[in-house]
């Protein structure tokens, strides 16, 4: 705020300096005061992008600075971590309060990414009913302008994104019903790969689906997910073997958002998963939230499982193509 | 002589104006397949003796849509004087079609080169720009990317 002051009153000197000597209409002069107010009016314009976060509904944008944000109500909140030991006293303005008076009303969810591209997504209902802030202030400190926080409070930590860059609305993208389905054990196994501790996360999903872009659904077996692009994301993920099963990581996913024990990956219809980190296909359909299961589905060859086996039976182990027909 | 040789240009010029120029299948299959079949987009494909899980149909404008197999019994491929068009009444209205140049497919047993195949590659030639369903049928819509 304060250097934006300075900025603000140094550009207005230099005009006014330029103005007064009449500079300008000298032959040339024009040009001569727009080449030396370039570079002021540039860093001008940096400083005001510095902190801007844009909120995106639909084909309207807004810009919004540390400036406009302070002009709400404060609202401060204390949190508590128990698994850290951590507690703090945040201030900021209410993120429903930022919405309604953009008129942003219209919305299932919002996805929030950072300048780090860290990435998540809160519903409007949990908007309306916690208490989410945009925190200006941790501990009676001003955060920088650029690293203002969302802090959820009745939601783990991980969902608290700092340096927000960009809330954009978004209607619930209701995933389609699977239709072909793979167990992740029989890509691996198929590829020589049942030894290696890590493996490239292309290795099992480009046998599998037909395009290695757009966005992804990927699922932990504690139910942490994430919808994201592909390209941006999981180009260069791994699989690593951890206690439990398979770590999904890479350099371009933000530590916090790291799947550990890795169960299940799903682009539009065709769905790939760990059979091994489920008891049976219901406790798949539970975690995914599917409205309903088929009674039984085809291998490629008309071959007929009962999904009301559990994986343990051999029959889910015949390999390939698993098919969920429609009614 | 010269008469006989301009009423021949014209004439073959009239034939290929009156000849349907029909579309192609093309993705995940060994050779180019040059089609002309009109019917349901599962029979068309079954008829070039073709398997496939996903298709990228594609208009000549570049507006494209991509759906599984499941969906290809409800789109149908018919000719209208010169063109070929796909038309659904059971599918997202991007299914309806004017002109389409080429069907894309995919298939699991196609090999892959690194991490791509065929189709993937191609798929990388275009944008995508919606999602759309009627009950369990989803399709995508693309646009190709100018070259």
């Amino acid at each position: 705020m304060k250097i934006l002051d300075v900025e603000r009153s140094y550009l207005k000197s230099r005009v006014h300096f330029y103005f007064v000597k009449t500079e300008f209409i000298k032959p040339g002069g024009l040009m001569k005061l727009l080449r030396k107010l370039l570079p002021v009016v540039m860093v001008y314009f940096y400083i005001l992008s510095l902190g801007a976060m844009t909120l995106v509904d639909g084909n309207r944008s807004f810009d919004v600075q540390l400036e406009d944000l302070i002009k709400f109500e404060a609202k401060a909140l204390k949190t508590r971590r128990e698994d850290k030991g951590l507690s703090d006293s945040w201030q900021g303005v209410l993120l429903r309060d930022v919405l309604s008076t953009l008129e942003i009303t219209n919305f299932d969810q919002l996805k929030i990414t950072s300048i780090d591209n860290y990435q998540i997504r809160i519903t409007h209902q949990e908007i309306e009913e916690d208490t989410v802030i945009i925190a200006t202030n941790r501990n009676g400190k001003d955060l920088d302008r650029e690293w203002l926080r969302l802090i959820v409070p009745n939601k783990r930590d991980m969902f608290w994104v700092a340096g927000i860059n960009v809330i954009q609305t978004e209607s619930f993208a209701e995933m389609p019903v699977p239709n072909s389905i793979f167990f992740a054990e029989d890509v691996i196994k198929g590829n020589g790969l049942e030894d290696a501790d890590q493996l490239l996360f292309n290795q099992i999903t480009a046998p599998v689906f037909p395009m290695l872009q757009g966005e992804f659904l990927v699922v932990g077996r504690d139910g942490v997910s994430h919808k994201l692009d592909y390209e941006t994301y999981f180009n260069r993920a791994t699989l690593t073997k951890g206690d439990q099963g398979y770590d999904l990581e890479s350099e371009d996913i933000p530590s916090g958002m790291s799947i550990k024990n890795f169960a299940y990956v799903q682009f539009f219809d065709r769905v790939l998963f760990f059979r091994d980190r489920f008891d049976s296909f219901s406790e798949v359909g539970k975690l995914l939230k599917w409205k309903e299961l088929p009674e039984e589905l085809n291998y490629e060859d008309g071959e007929v499982v009962s999904t009301q086996l559990e994986f343990e039976n051999p029959e889910w182990r015949r390999g390939g193509r698993l098919i969920w027909k429609k009614q | 002589m010269e008469k006989t040789i301009v009423l021949s240009l014209l004439l073959v010029l009239l034939s290929a104006c009156t000849t349907p120029s029909g579309y192609i299948l093309t993705g995940n299959v060994e050779k180019e397949i040059k089609l002309t079949t009109i019917g349901s987009l599962d029979e068309v494909i079954a008829a070039a003796g073709v398997k496939a899980e996903y298709a990228l149909v594609v208009a000549s404008d570049g507006t494209s849509f991509f759906l599984s197999e499941q969906s290809f019994p409800l789109i149908e491929i018919s000719k209208v004087q010169n063109e070929f068009n796909t038309r659904s009444d059971l599918l997202p209205p991007v299914c309806n079609l004017n002109n389409i140049s080429e069907i894309i497919v995919y298939n699991t047993h196609y090999p892959l080169e690194g991490f791509y195949t065929t189709f993937s590659e191609r798929m990388k030639g275009f944008e995508f720009l919606g999602e759309s369903s009627m009950g369990f049928h989803f399709v995508r819509k693309y646009n190709r990317l100018d070259e």
